[in-house]
């Protein structure tokens, strides 16, 4: 043992006796393998923020799942009881809608930051793929969830939903009221919110990080980084990743207290069906000049060709190096891309609402 | 028994028993698909009819715990053994927003349901805060303020949660 974990130990034996015992247990040694200390900054822990914001997520949701009733005659009431008649239903609702807004904007900063620091480059290339699946359930969360509320916003994205499953025909089967004519699309879609999407997101995470540890933290994208393994390099511990990692996770459990506090979570009125009168979340808004220029179909067909464009990513640029000053092209196709979608939520947040749906 | 005689027996007994199950390949229980299956009162809807027999005439209803609204009838068309029908039908406006089950049915006592839900009418569509009855029948904003306790209790917890935070994000 090293003289200076022995000179700690005479000083306050108790404490690491339990210390140490815990570590036994728990199996804790296996954790301290090398990190590098660059991954402790927050650019490179914007991956565990997201995850321990979906720890509340999780914790939050089965709660408000024990009061929700997911069927479209009486979703809206049941969200209404949750605000006025459940102990702390509004507090927990509101945390649950603000850890999903920062989770969804952690996990694009997470993405962006892979994509900038060459993150995807070999051997990580399939752990990029693994990524943007978990992009994909997230915003799926997020939709889903959206419309579980059922007020005026929330049918106004079902029927948005419904209008882009006929553009894509079969695959979009699932997706539409005839898929089952025994259970409503909202309670399928309840269903896909509580235990499908979130299924499928334990698989992927256990990918991610399994292909994280195995490949090791990316090298620093510096002028002349060279991606490569880097499993077991380092001067930190992973114990320290993940300490700061729960660190900013109660950061994010404040700042979603605190913003419930001061703006609890929107609930409108109770759908009307074909009526037109809102606009969808900030990550959804975007497509609505699209929608306007192209119809329904832009509603699966944008977002595919976004994803088409990030799983080109690792093919396009194949070579070993990281330094952003060598990959110039894409990264300023990327920003353009960016600038573009901030643009179009600009355009679709300024203009009054119109109608869509047909 | 003789085997002759039971090996008859038993050819009979599977021919009548088949006999129903023929009956019923040949013409199934008849099927209703609404479209859309959330509307709003006074919108229109396109039921669908499938696996009847051509010329049957069923009785379109709405029903609900409360009430029971004749919507008109549909002929089967087709030919063969199987047929349907197609009809648009204007929901009554006055209808409460619920859930409703549309039901087909003839005077032989076939039928068919499926499920709608009715949402208020377009004129009531708004994108406002959601709203609870007063017993006055005034609509009133949900009051979303928290009692002072509470506000305090949540206060404690995320001031609590930044110091656990910082400690741990700068702790060697």
């Amino acid at each position: 043992m090293p003289a200076a974990n022995m000179s700690t130990e005479s000083m306050t034996p108790g404490k690491n006796s339990i210390s140490a015992a815990l570590r036994e247990r728990f199996g804790l040694d296996g954790l301290a393998y090398p990190v590098p200390e660059y991954a402790n900054s927050i650019g490179y822990l914007l991956g565990g923020i997201t995850l321990a914001g979906f720890l509340i997520l999780f914790v939050t949701g089965i709660y408000l799942a024990q009061f929700y009733h997911p069927h479209p005659a009486d979703a809206h009431a049941s969200v209404v009881a949750i605000i006025t008649g459940v102990p702390i239903g509004d507090l927990v609702r509101s945390v649950h809608f603000w850890t999903a807004q920062i989770v969804t904007l952690t996990v694009l900063l997470h993405m962006l930051r892979v994509l900038f620091s060459g993150s995807y480059k070999r051997p990580r290339e399939v752990n990029w793929y693994v990524g943007l699946g978990l992009l994909a359930v997230t915003l799926g969360l997020v939709f889903s969830g959206s419309v579980l509320k059922f007020d005026q916003e929330g049918l106004e994205a079902l029927q948005h939903n419904s209008e882009a499953a006929e553009v894509i025909g079969a695959l979009g089967g699932w997706f539409s009221a005839e898929f089952s004519r025994t259970v409503p699309l909202l309670t399928r879609l309840f269903d896909g919110h509580v235990t499908i999407l979130p299924m499928v997101f334990a698989l992927l995470i256990i990918a991610h990080a399994f292909l994280v540890k195995q490949h090791g933290i990316s090298p620093k994208p510096t002028a002349d980084a060279v991606s490569r393994p880097t499993a077991g390099e380092g001067t930190s511990r992973f114990l320290t990743h993940v300490g700061r990692l729960a660190g900013y996770g109660f950061l994010v459990l404040a700042l979603a207290l605190l913003l419930s506090l001061v703006w609890p979570a929107p609930l409108g009125q109770p759908g009307v069906a074909g009526a037109e009168v809102t606009k969808p979340l900030w990550m959804f808004l975007w497509l609505f000049p699209a929608e306007e220029a192209w119809g329904a179909a832009a509603l699966p067909v944008v977002p595919a060709a976004l994803g088409v464009l990030l799983a080109l990513v690792p093919i396009v640029d194949r070579s070993p190096s990281m330094s952003p000053t060598r990959r110039k092209a894409l990264l300023l196709v990327a920003a353009l891309v960016l600038l573009a979608i901030v643009a179009s939520g600009v355009v679709a947040a300024v203009r009054p609402v119109e109608a869509h749906l047909e | 028994m003789k085997p002759r005689t039971l090996l008859a027996s038993v050819l009979a007994s599977a021919i009548l028993a088949g006999a129903p199950i023929g009956v019923a390949f040949a013409h199934g229980e008849p099927v209703i698909r609404v479209d859309p299956p959330v509307v709003a009162a006074g919108g229109s809807i396109t039921v669908t009819g499938t696996e009847m027999e051509p010329g049957e005439v069923f009785d379109l209803a709405l029903e609900s715990a409360a009430i029971s609204v004749s919507l008109g009838q549909a002929a089967v068309e087709g030919e063969g053994e199987e047929g349907g029908f197609v009809v648009t039908l204007t929901l009554p406006g006055d209808l409460a927003p619920g859930s409703y089950r549309l039901r087909a049915s003839t005077e032989e006592g076939e039928s068919a349901v499926a499920d709608l839900t009715v949402t208020a009418t377009l004129y009531e569509a708004n994108a406002g805060p959601a709203t609870v009855q007063e017993t006055s029948g005034e609509p009133h904003v949900l009051e979303r303020r928290k009692p002072a306790g509470q506000v305090a209790g949540v206060a404690l917890l995320a001031a609590a949660s930044v110091l656990l935070g910082l400690w741990l994000i700068r702790r060697r």
